[in-house]
């Protein structure tokens, strides 16, 4: 039987490319889809969890995130409301996590949606979002490397159409 | 090359614009033909064209929460919003309002087709209707309304437009099949009103707080929607004695000095189609003072006539539809005039004109109709506010009463003993301040209440 003064649980996690991942079962189970997996193996199985829409790369980047809030408190249920909504603050560790390439982060929040890590998809989300905030069209389209597919009249039409959600 | 963004699906792209604010997204809707076909419904499906809190801060203190409950979809959020303009900003919000409607103005329209697309986007519609401050410009907004078909809920709060010419309604728009929840305050056209009802069986959810255009003498001659004269539906249904009474009390081609009138429009057809109905909220000016009272400082003029018809409205809409009703409300705002002489706030006003004669006609011609032997089978609650004085001690706000105050009849008691199962709230309500000379609202608010803050509650 465990006991507390044990060896912390390690499982295994083998990625898309096939490469195996050892990791303390607290850490891993930051994921909703692993611990349910988890769950539905039953206590003490040895076998590795298969995690084939994500590769080693991004995997270790998630455990990453995972170790460090190992210990944050489960999200609660009602975190859909307006409060959580709109607001873009990140935490510092979070803000520097996410500092990698485009395809990184957006694979980061592929992952997280995935593997069911509520708490990171919104990082990853608000990173983005951070991203778009006061920005212009072109300085958008710049950010994110997107051909602006409009004649100039038709973006003018689209401005005047939503100018009443415009501030002022 | 193409964008590392696209590798998000739908879904997760919406989470990241729930994190944006309205400007963000309309700037998002300028990127590409692709982030227009995503962001533009968003940017449309609920319209809330108001600041933030702004109903809740026109709201009953009583309804407070039941407001800041419905998390309307407001523009702006917390990190933006200046509290401290809140009045300031329902002026500065009016821009928006314009370039938001003239879209679909037949003037001002670019592309019908494209309008109507637009608008057909749309399932939550709530904004305040201000007149043109440029006289030059017709007022075609309530047939820009009756584009947005697909609407689910619509809530308006409509000014007096008295500059602009206003274009009537065509009728040539689909009606609206879909509506559920419908919120009508204050200058709302007759036609409109019913145009808007014709759903009646999928309407749940009604409010009501119409007003009647402005008359008066002083009215006649400098107004490009000039109020009508005396209309002939004034006198219908009336015998030969009430008409010879008439002569006496509707009598306001003469009068300077005019309140506001409430608007009753719907037809029995309307009334008796209304079987899905479960909230009803009514409300109305009301006569405060007895002028015959030697300590009126002047005279507001009243018209009897529409008061009555809103009573006997009322007293349809309930018999109509007390087999579902789940939470009734009446509202009753006693009128002052702008710069009330007594130089009350509006609690005393209230403690002290809450039982005049607008709430004697309401004892004459709804009350009975309540307390008449039908079931309510669905019944949780009635709210009443600008009734009685809530049982707080009057002695506290009008410190020399004499007892000249009106008596109420205890319509909290009566009511707690008629529907033992339902909750009945009283609460002290607002009065309406009204400009004399136009026989307006005071303009500024959510219409029913003028937004300086002047006539807030002090406790």
């Amino acid at each position: 039987m465990a006991t507390s003064t044990e060896a912390p649980k390690t499982v295994t996690l083998t990625t898309s490319d096939n490469a195996d991942i050892q990791v303390e079962r607290e850490v891993a189970e930051r994921s909703i889809l692993i611990k349910n997996l988890l769950e539905d193996l039953g206590g003490d199985s040895n076998e590795a969890i298969p995690i084939p829409n994500v590769n080693e790369a991004v995997m270790k980047k998630v455990l990453e995130w995972c170790e460090q809030h190992r210990k944050d408190p489960p999200a609660s249920q009602d975190d859909d409301s307006d409060s959580r909504k709109k607001s873009t603050d990140i935490d510092e560790w979070d803000q520097k996590f996410m500092q990698v390439d485009q395809e990184m982060l957006f694979e980061i929040i592929l992952a997280a949606n995935y593997l069911d890590i509520k708490a990171l998809l919104d990082v990853g989300c608000k990173t983005v979002a951070n991203m778009i905030k006061g920005k212009s069209p072109d300085e958008i389209r710049k950010t994110f490397n997107i051909q602006n597919d409009f004649t100039p009249e038709e973006e003018d039409q689209i401005r005047r159409e939503n100018e009443w959600a415009e501030d002022r | 090359m193409p964008s590392p963004i696209d590798v998000l699906p739908s879904e997760l792209f919406f989470r990241v614009t729930t994190f944006l604010r309205h400007h963000d997204l309309t700037v998002l809707t300028r990127v590409s033909r692709k982030f227009h076909e995503i962001i533009q419904p968003l940017l449309w499906t609920k319209i809330e064209l108001h600041r933030p809190s702004f109903h809740e801060d026109y709201a009953h203190k009583e309804l407070r929460g039941e407001e800041e409950a419905m998390n309307r979809p407001y523009q702006l959020d917390s990190t933006t919003w200046r509290p401290e303009n809140k009045w300031k900003m329902d002026m500065e919000w009016e821009p928006k309002l314009t370039e938001f409607i003239s879209i679909f103005e037949e003037d001002t329209m670019a592309d019908r087709a494209r309008a109507r697309h637009l608008a057909s986007m749309t399932r939550w519609l709530c904004l305040t209707v201000v007149p043109y401050l440029d006289d030059r410009h017709k007022r075609d907004v309530w047939n820009a309304l009756a584009m947005f078909t697909n609407l689910e809920y619509l809530e308006v709060s409509a000014f007096w437009s008295s500059d602009n010419e206003v274009v009537p309604l065509k009728l040539d728009t689909p009606p609206m099949s879909k509506l559920r929840t419908v919120k009508l305050r204050g200058y709302v056209p007759a036609d409109f009103v019913r145009h808007v009802c014709q759903n009646a069986p999928g309407i749940t959810e009604l409010q009501l707080a119409l007003l009647d255009a402005p008359i008066g003498s002083s009215l006649y001659d400098n107004r490009k929607n000039p109020p009508p004269k005396a209309h002939a539906e004034d006198y219908e249904g009336m015998t030969e004695q009430e008409l010879d009474a008439l002569d006496d009390v509707e009598n306001f081609e003469s009068e300077e000095c005019v309140a506001p009138r409430p608007l009753a429009c719907l037809n029995s057809g309307i009334i008796s189609r209304l079987t899905s109905l479960t909230c009803l909220y009514l409300c109305r000016p009301s006569k405060a003072k007895d002028f015959d009272n030697e300590y009126a400082f002047h005279d507001i003029y009243v018209s009897v006539p529409a008061d009555k018809r809103a009573l006997y409205e009322w007293a349809a809409l309930i018999r109509a539809t007390r087999s579902t009703l789940v939470h009734l409300t009446f509202d009753q705002r006693p009128v002052g005039d702008e710069n009330e002489p007594d130089g009350t706030r509006n609690t005393e006003f209230m403690v002290y004109y809450c039982h005049g004669p607008g709430y004697q006609r309401f004892v004459d011609i709804v009350l009975p109709v309540l307390l008449e032997d039908d079931a309510w089978p669905a019944l949780r609650s009635i709210h009443l506010f600008g009734f009685e004085t809530d049982g707080r001690d009057i002695s506290k706000y009008i410190p020399n009463y004499t007892g000249r105050i009106h008596r109420g009849v205890d319509l909290k008691r009566q009511l707690s003993e008629r529907f033992p199962d339902a909750d009945v709230i009283v609460g002290l309500g607002r009065r309406m301040l009204v400009e004399e000379e136009t026989g307006e609202v005071c303009s500024g608010g959510d219409v029913l209440d003028g937004g300086d803050g002047v006539d807030s509650d002090e406790d």
